[in-house]
């Protein structure tokens, strides 16, 4: 039995910012997830907006977190080799009602402790933002907002915590867990694994997954969300995120610019069922609707994907983050209920886990050679055409273009299959590399990948995955002619 | 006598054709069409329909196996189409191959091959 | 980093790029293709059915056939070309960045021909709500699995779209031995040749179904079913009419669009009606010496129509390189067109002889005639007959008519 001083239930962007955080300690560290890809969960359905913090009532763990996060990404971003853009947000205000709402926010800012909030008006909306509704007359700005790609963030958490140690089992769905020697025994498809500790950051699954444990202590609820991505000319471009005022019925339709360029629409909030990934008509009605009375030069016409993911929300618990021992299971620690903003708090989410482990009693012991860098993979659509010329000397890989769309070529998916922990699906390949992320949305290029993921991880096309388990592509070769 | 509607297939002119139906079950006069190759249509319609058929087969080659386009040089009784997929499924062939080899010859007693569609060094 | 001289770069050796490069080297220009993949041919390689070159070539062919004609006849010259090499980057001053596994290389060019074809509309930008799960792609995704692949993308389709692609796609699988549950199509009447609909549907028994649409997509990991639903003239969908139907592949076969991410590197104007680049009857865009042609421009039913515009295309560009610009007599003719014509190629006539103008119609018209105004002064009206919306038409002006515009034309269809 493989014995580790700590595992972590789910390989989200939680689980993954709580591995990396650990790896700095000599602790023997496992992640497990259930998906074959770190970050397929609520991480993957997400916009990647990192809230400044004004939100998030005063007091909370939501509030305390989320400032504390926001402004660690900027360094976090140059440590890790992830992309993090600052572009600042505003509240848009239409009438005097909205201006009442938004002084409110603004002094819950300030409670909250969030650096250089400005209520504005008039000029300096459009001064800011130019493409922002002519309507607009009161704005509520925040200049550091951030945007991160939510699965890169995941994933170079995952990669730096496999470079200090953490392993990762991938696909590994835990199916029982049980008190034994001072410990944990964890059973997944590949056998049992023994911890004396346990992290239970599994996302919609986190009460299942203390209910294994032994610990009915809370339910979570899963709030659907949709999201719309639009191609990079749509209208506007590199806008500054704008946030409505919430209505009642929904938190606010937020229009924003992602990392790699694309405007981005999200996100309703419905109750639905865990693992509803399905868009909804109305939802995708209401995004439309509410970007386009933020931005309207925004065509909903350059829609190129809709999806959709649930936020998990601990029932009964003020909307607020679920961070604690467990009151029954003795060395169980929840992350639950990471909702919105949990991935603008995801690193301080794992600073405040690491102190609470500490102050638990875990020993954590400072590792003497801890890796607190990592190196971005390549991305060939950054470089210039002289360092491309050099890379295809090096590696002719980098040579063969492979996703038009957005120019990724069989170099860097190739680097994302051999990885730790590496892709292993379409979906992964594409979260990681950006092929089949674009316009033709896979038409031209699935094959092409689906065809290297098989050479490189020695399979069958059929067995190479969308994501999880029975999402095959293909299933058998049609002509056996000899 | 009988009257059966029909589109004529032959070029993407698709004519509307009205055809008379003998009582021996054979055609009669064709109506619609905007040329005689539609009147010939019409008749092998009634009396059995004939298609070109295409699909692949696997062709060997140096670099590893990969698929033949292939097709049937003139068109043959449809109702062969299905014995003939199953022959196609089953047959292999070496590079080099060149457009218009011949890949199985008088498919099925049809009178008509079926031939490469292309290259293949 | 290397840089080569080209007197035309064609950017794409499909059926367009091929004819573009043949008709410049024909008129002596020395010619580069640039093509993404391994071989020459585009899309054609993987259309293995008939019904190519009846035109063209006055025989039918299969894709296959139709590109290997070009692909031996450029051969035989000294046409350079680029395989598995991918256009990074083109400058309105006709610099060509391709990079490939020997590199990047630049290629300066005197006339840059685009004929990068088109690529189809995704479930994203046709919104079907539903489960995200594998089993739903493209008809061309799925062509490419089965005629170039050799695998098997499903087992029992649904095929939403009844363009020619996917009435092509409901044969290739049933002969293949895969089962179409049906053809679903959101209008009221079929937007393929009824040549395929007789071949591909009645003669395999595959129903088809007008003015329904899927609304739905049912499967956690692949797809289990598709919800489907009747449509009213507005084409929403009718509450109540919603069907199951049981399949694990849903095949998407809803439109083609012109793929034009270079043009706007190149400061090419795109004619939002086409998705193509605006051109005058040369086929040249509003850059100078940039021209374009075949599905990049506008959505073609026909590969033979492809040819016959890439010729052009070509012989415009070495001119056009062989001396520094191209003719323009007096002032320009801007064409313009009204509903339900829905487009008109090219949208600028410099040159006052004979002009092939192509373009389609939005809906169904029975008995229309096409009138051709200047100002409130009739030119022309031909003689009424049926059109389709997917049937691309053209017309010829003649001198003796163009002589008479002014500085517009308009191009109607009215009623007989």
């Amino acid at each position: 039995m493989q014995q580790y001083d700590l595992i972590i239930i789910g390989g989200g962007i939680t689980g993954c910012a709580v591995a990396r955080e650990l790896s700095r300690y000599r602790l023997r560290v496992a992640v497990l997830e259930a998906m074959p890809e770190i970050g397929a969960g609520t991480t993957k359905a997400n916009g990647g907006l990192v809230h400044s913090g004004y939100d998030p009532k005063p007091g909370t763990l939501k509030a305390l977190l989320n400032l504390k996060g926001c402004l660690m990404y900027p360094m976090l971003s140059r440590d890790l080799g992830f992309r993090f853009h600052k572009t600042g947000s505003m509240v848009i205000g239409f009438n005097e009602d909205d201006l009442a709402y938004l002084e409110k926010l603004y002094r819950q800012g300030l409670e909250n402790g969030v650096p250089n909030l400005e209520l504005i008006r008039g000029k300096r909306i459009f001064e800011l933002e130019p493409q922002t509704s002519p309507d607009a007359k009161y704005a509520l700005y925040s200049p550091h907002t951030g945007m991160v790609d939510p699965f890169e963030v995941a994933i170079a958490f995952s990669e730096n915590a496999a470079a200090n140690g953490v392993e990762f089992h991938l696909s590994s769905p835990v199916s029982a867990i049980r008190e034994e020697d001072n410990g944990f025994v964890v059973t997944i498809p590949e056998g049992e694994l023994h911890a004396t500790y346990l992290v239970d950051a599994a996302g919609v699954h986190a009460d299942d997954v203390a209910r294994l444990a032994g610990a009915d202590e809370f339910n979570i609820i899963a709030r659907h969300g949709d999201l719309l991505v639009l191609d990079k000319h749509c209208g506007v471009q590199n806008l500054m995120t704008l946030y409505p005022i919430p209505s009642k019925e929904t938190k606010g339709v937020v229009v924003m610019n992602s990392v790699s360029g694309n405007t981005l629409v999200g996100s309703s909030a419905e109750i639905k069922e865990k693992d509803d990934n399905a868009s909804y008509q109305e939802g995708i009605q209401q995004l439309i609707a509410g970007a386009v009375k933020l931005a309207p030069n925004l065509n909903p016409r350059k829609i190129i994907r809709t999806f959709a993911g649930c936020r998990a929300v601990v029932e009964n618990n003020h909307n607020d983050f679920y961070i604690r021992p467990s009151k029954k299971v003795p060395n169980l620690f929840y992350v639950a209920g990471i909702q919105s903003p949990g991935v603008a708090s995801s690193p301080a989410i794992a600073a405040y886990v690491a102190q609470m482990l500490r102050g638990y009693g875990v020993p954590l012991e400072e590792k003497e050679h801890y890796v607190a860098e990592r190196k971005a993979p390549v991305d060939f659509s950054e470089l210039s055409p002289t360092e491309k010329d050099r890379l295809i000397q090096k590696n002719p890989a980098y040579g063969k273009l492979v996703c038009s769309c957005e120019c990724v070529t069989e170099g860097e998916i190739v680097d994302a299959i051999h990885r730790v922990p590496g892709a292993r699906t379409i979906d992964g390949i594409k979260r990681r590399t950006r092929a089949g992320m674009g316009r033709c949305q896979g038409g031209f290029c699935q094959h092409k990948v689906l065809f290297i993921l098989a050479r490189e991880l020695h399979c069958r096309p059929e067995d190479i995955l969308m994501e999880g388990k029975g999402s095959q592509i293909v299933f058998s070769k049609l002509k056996e002619g000899r | 006598m009988s009257t059966k509607e029909m589109i004529c297939t032959v070029c993407p002119n698709s004519c509307h054709l009205t055809v008379e139906i003998k009582d021996d079950g054979t055609a009669g006069t064709v109506k619609g069409n905007r040329c005689n190759r539609g009147s010939a249509f019409a008749r092998q319609e009634i009396l059995c329909p004939q298609r070109v058929l295409t699909s692949t087969v696997i062709a060997h080659t140096g670099k590893g196996d990969r698929l033949l386009p292939v097709r049937s040089a003139d068109a043959f009784a449809l109702n062969l189409h299905a014995k003939a997929m199953e022959l196609l499924r089953h047959t292999g062939v070496s590079a080099p191959v060149k457009m218009g080899d011949v890949v199985i010859p008088n498919i099925l007693d049809s009178g008509t091959d079926i031939v490469a569609s292309c290259n293949v060094d | 980093m290397k840089q080569l001289s080209f007197d035309v770069v064609v950017i794409g050796g499909g059926p367009a790029g091929m004819a573009a490069a043949l008709s410049a080297q024909e008129q002596g220009a020395k010619v580069a293709i640039v093509e993404r993949n391994a071989q020459l041919g585009g899309i054609l390689l993987q259309c293995i059915h008939s019904g190519f070159g009846l035109k063209y070539f006055k025989q039918e062919l299969t894709g296959p056939e139709y590109a290997q004609r070009f692909i031996d006849r450029l051969a035989k010259t000294d046409v350079q070309v680029f395989l598995s090499s991918a256009v990074l980057n083109l400058t309105p001053d006709k610099k060509v960045t391709l990079s490939n596994e020997n590199g990047v290389f630049v290629l300066d060019a005197k006339a840059v021909v685009l004929a990068m074809g088109c690529r189809e509309r995704t479930r994203g930008e046709i919104k079907i709500p539903g489960d995200r799960c594998a089993g739903v792609l493209t008809a061309g995704l799925a062509q490419h699995y089965i005629n170039i692949d050799n695998e098997c993308p499903g087992h029992r389709f649904v095929i939403l779209g009844s363009g020619d692609i996917g009435l092509i796609m409901a044969r290739r699988l049933s002969l293949e031995g895969m089962k179409v549950a049906g053809v679903y199509e959101i209008m009221p009447y079929p937007n393929g040749l009824y040549r395929n609909i007789k071949n591909c549907l009645e003669d395999f028994g595959i129903p088809l179904h007008l003015s329904t649409t899927v609304t739905r997509v049912i499967g956690k990991r692949r797809v289990t079913a598709v919800e489907v639903s009747r449509v009213d003239e507005k084409l929403h969908p009718i509450p109540g009419t919603e069907k199951v139907i049981p399949c694990d592949t849903l095949l998407l076969s809803v439109g083609l669009i012109p793929e034009n991410e270079l043009c706007l590197k190149a400061g090419v104007k795109i004619n939002p009606r086409t998705n193509g680049a605006l051109v005058d009857n040369d086929l040249q865009t509003n850059v100078p010496g940039i021209f374009s042609c075949g599905n990049v421009l506008h959505v073609h039913d026909l590969a033979d129509n492809v040819t016959a515009e890439s010729e052009r295309a070509g012989a415009s560009a070495a001119r056009f390189a062989r001396e520094g610009k191209l003719p323009a007599e007096w002032t320009p003719i801007t064409v313009k067109c009204e509903m339900p014509m829905g487009y008109t190629v090219p949208t600028c006539i410099r040159t006052r002889k004979r002009a092939p103008i192509f373009f389609r119609v939005r809906r169904p018209l029975e008995n229309y005639r096409i009138k051709v105004q200047s100002g409130d002064d009739v030119l022309l009206l031909c003689k009424p007959r049926d059109y389709k919306p997917s049937i691309m038409e053209n017309i010829t002006l003649p001198e003796s008519i163009l002589k008479k515009a002014g500085n517009e034309i308009t191009l109607t269809m009215e009623p007989a």
